[in-house]
């Protein structure tokens, strides 16, 4: 039996960027998507922006850990994690990425060395299937040996 | 039959291999489907049954849920089974976030275990999402465990779960049924579950 999940790319930064973009996710072979990123930041503490083929429409809810106190909140920003200086882990999965007929929806978890650990989910108001993902700073670079790996799974 | 010496033609660091596909051996996958429920219509429960065939491959099993509100505007959230056991043998530990507050509970003992948190309003187009780990399911000395992280961003929640079913059979057949509003309610068309096996 194959294994369910099957890694499709990964990159490994030899030079600092702004952003990285997955494109030319298949459509088929696969239901759902696992983004798996580990990074840091050139310019301190900020926000991760994902955008799902080029387009904007991602809320999310949150859970969060900050060590002595714990938040929710609701985020209409086109946000997933929060990267500093020391770095991020982040796993996030994509449900049913390539239907045509739904909003996408997803889970992540994610944390901040020595800032938080948090859950969230999110949401891309949207029904097209994500063809492509791309991930940015709003300021400053994502640092040199910072790690994305997209795999799909089988459903 | 001539002899030669593997030192002398600069060959130091040689292994033999007995087969043709040495350094192409086949990995054996750890992470396995094994069986896929998409609804056509809606449905009030859905369930995976002969599990114990999947007890001598894999140690865990792993369920990926995604499903969209089949009750009029109200959010759906989803409760299970473990072989159908109805008696109040689980217990669920969660941790909810609603978007304004966090919020830590537990069950008493109950005849279900929390899938999801609890729901509000969403839409037809608004899915939930649920990966769930249930561990060493096929034990015989140990009581079962889960644990969930799950989210309705439609509504604005997410939730990490863990669950205790107190019995230490195996884990035959799994149970997921739809709830909203506290009554028992419908998966809309199209919802998917996908269960998947994890070697140990």
């Amino acid at each position: 039996m194959p294994d369910a999940m099957v890694a499709l790319q990964n990159i490994t930064l030899t030079g600092a960027t702004s952003s990285v973009t997955f494109s030319n996710i298949p459509a088929t072979g696969f239901k759902d998507l696992r983004l798996i990123y580990c990074v840091s930041s050139s310019s301190g503490n900020q926000d991760v922006g994902i955008q799902f083929n080029g387009l904007n429409g991602t809320n999310y809810v949150y859970m969060a850990g900050f060590g002595t106190s714990t938040g929710s909140g609701n985020v209409a920003a086109n946000t997933l994690g929060y990267v500093n200086s020391a770095g991020l882990i982040n796993y996030t999965d994509i449900f049913n990425y390539s239907s045509t007929t739904e909003h996408k929806s997803g889970l992540q978890r994610y944390g901040a060395s020595g800032l938080f650990s948090a859950s969230s989910a999110f949401r891309w108001a949207n029904n097209a299937a994500i063809s492509s993902i791309r991930l940015y700073l709003g300021t400053g670079t994502f640092a040199v040996g910072s790690t994305f790996t997209l795999y799909g799974i089988v459903g | 039959m001539g002899v030669y010496s593997l030192t002398r033609s600069g060959i130091t660091n040689w292994v033999k291999y007995s087969t043709m596909s040495a350094g192409n051996e086949f990995v054996q996958p750890d992470y396995e489907l094994i069986s896929t429920i998409i609804l056509d219509s809606s449905a009030a429960s859905v369930t995976f049954t002969g599990l114990a065939t999947s007890a001598a491959a894999y140690k865990h099993l792993q369920l990926r849920m995604t499903y969209t509100s089949n009750a009029g505007g109200n959010g759906t959230y989803v409760r299970g089974q473990f072989n159908g056991d109805s008696a109040s043998n689980y217990i669920s530990h969660y941790l909810y976030g609603q978007g304004s507050s966090v919020i830590s509970g537990a069950s008493t003992p109950q005849p279900t275990m929390l899938f999801t948190a609890i729901s509000g309003t969403t839409s037809s187009i608004q899915a939930d999402s649920v990966i769930a780990d249930i561990l060493d399911f096929s034990s015989t000395s140990k009581n079962k465990t889960s644990r969930v992280f799950a989210g309705g961003p439609g509504y604005g929640s997410v939730c990490l779960i863990s669950n205790a079913w107190f019995s230490t059979a195996p884990v035959t057949s799994f149970t997921l049924m739809a709830f909203s509003q506290g009554s028992t309610s419908t998966f809309g068309a199209g919802a998917r579950f996908s269960l998947y096996g994890l070697k140990g």
